[in-house]
């Protein structure tokens, strides 16, 4: 995970929990209108589409917006992109291979929580340009991107975040992992650190989510590229900074 | 250039063809022609043929109707209860039925209307519904309008692989391989 150069700093039992004030609530979505049904995908919020009948799907408009849903794993993604292309996969004409976006592109993914906790685990991500690899599961975003992921804290209480930005991100939603690469600032926050969370820095940072807490991984090509600030909460809740820079 | 067009109105009163009921039974075969019922079905055609690549004359447009009226100088029709296929390089890529339907040679359009279903025939699977359609023969593209929906369900396939509307309008192919919406 951490390749060639640097110092690779490791960060396990950070992040994981809920309690994004922007997550989805899917009570509160709009009834889908002017729908096309495009493969496993759903195309809606466009103002035009140009349809390559079992190839392809080019929709345009500032609120075009992509859903899929995996039902056997309660899992859903959404994209929104000024335009977006949709391609059919090949050898299975009723399944959506890919689908590229361009022009403030915003991506939410929802899933069950990890480790088994209640609630759900919502990645939101935002960037110029996006691919979403539908049959790979994997989302690549080209920025700069700001990105959100959160989920209940382990035990219950609360929630635990991270969120920042980067040059661009990859989100495998198949493993659950999110790598942030490229001029990396992000904050997590959890139960454990103060309202302001602990904040980091990197070239490239992987978030696996699959765990619960969060594993972190940080890698840095030069040692002042890398920060750490960690800000834990007192039982007296003063905060207690700890500052440490390779 | 304007291609030159072939277009020829047939009126026909049609003994025992199309939709005529099955003849009775009978026991005299010499001339069977000749037993069949003397008219079971009033039937209008039209039909539209073009020069291909090699001079030869190919089908552009067949319309059936029940009912409907041709202008004496055959160049345009209005027909009832009509059913049609419309072809594009001499093979037929779809058909059509629709309460009525218009067709002109001077504009070299179609207009059906009343509620048209449009089916494709190569690729087949492709099924659009309209209130209105106009094929413009010329451009080889069909514009429908009103309540549009439309579905792809290859033959063999588990489930569409795409559907979607009511849509104000959309806009296809003759053969339906690409379509457009609005």
């Amino acid at each position: 995970m951490c390749r060639g150069l640097g110092v690779y700093l490791v960060l396990i039992g950070v992040v994981g929990a809920v309690g994004w004030a922007g997550r989805a609530d899917p009570q509160a979505a709009p009834k889908p209108n002017r729908a096309i049904h495009f493969g496993d995908i759903v195309l809606t919020g466009f103002e035009r589409v140009e349809v390559a009948l079992g190839k392809s799907a080019k929709a345009t408009g500032p609120n075009t917006t992509v859903d899929a849903v995996d039902d056997a794993r309660k899992s859903s993604a959404r994209l929104q992109a000024a335009l977006m292309t949709a391609f059919l996969a090949p050898k299975d004409p009723d399944r959506v291979e890919r689908v590229e976006a361009q022009g403030n592109v915003r991506f939410q993914g929802s899933r069950p929580a990890s480790g088994g906790a209640a609630g759900s685990q919502v990645v939101r991500g935002t960037g110029s340009k996006a691919v979403y690899y539908r049959d790979r599961r994997l989302l690549e975003m080209q920025g700069p991107i700001t990105f959100a992921a959160d989920e209940p804290a382990p035990g219950g209480t609360g929630r635990q975040t991270v969120n920042g930005r980067a040059d661009r991100a990859v989100y495998d939603e198949a493993k659950n992992v999110l790598s942030l690469i490229g001029d990396v600032q992000a904050t997590v926050v959890t139960p454990q650190t103060t309202a302001n969370g602990s904040t980091f820095s990197g070239d490239r940072v992987d978030v696996d989510m699959s765990s619960n807490p969060y594993t972190v991984v940080i890698s840095v090509t030069a040692p002042e590229r890398g920060r750490v600030n960690i800000r834990l909460r007192e039982p007296e809740n003063e905060p207690q900074e700890g500052t440490q820079r390779k | 250039m304007r291609r030159p067009i072939v277009w020829s109105a047939l009126v026909l009163a049609l003994a025992g063809c199309g939709g005529r009921p099955s003849p009775p039974p009978v026991s005299v075969t010499a001339e069977p022609e000749e037993r069949l019922p003397e008219v079971a079905t009033r039937e209008i055609q039209v039909r539209w043929q073009t020069p291909g690549a090699d001079g030869r004359l190919q089908p552009e447009l067949e319309v059936r109707a029940a009912r409907g009226r041709v202008e004496p100088d055959g160049q345009t029709g209005d027909l009832e209860e009509a059913t049609g296929t419309l072809y594009r390089e001499g093979e037929a890529r779809a058909t059509f039925v629709a309460p009525l339907v218009t067709a002109t040679r001077a504009s070299q359009q179609l207009v059906a209307s009343g509620g048209v279903t449009v089916r494709s025939i190569r690729p087949p699977g492709v099924t659009l519904r309209a209130r209105t359609i106009t094929w413009y023969s010329e451009s080889h593209r069909v514009i429908a309008r009103g309540d549009v929906w439309l579905e792809q369900k290859p033959p063999g396939a588990r489930r569409a692989v795409l559907w979607g509307g009511p849509f104000e309008s959309a806009a296809f192919d003759t053969q339906i391989e690409r379509l457009t919406i609005p």
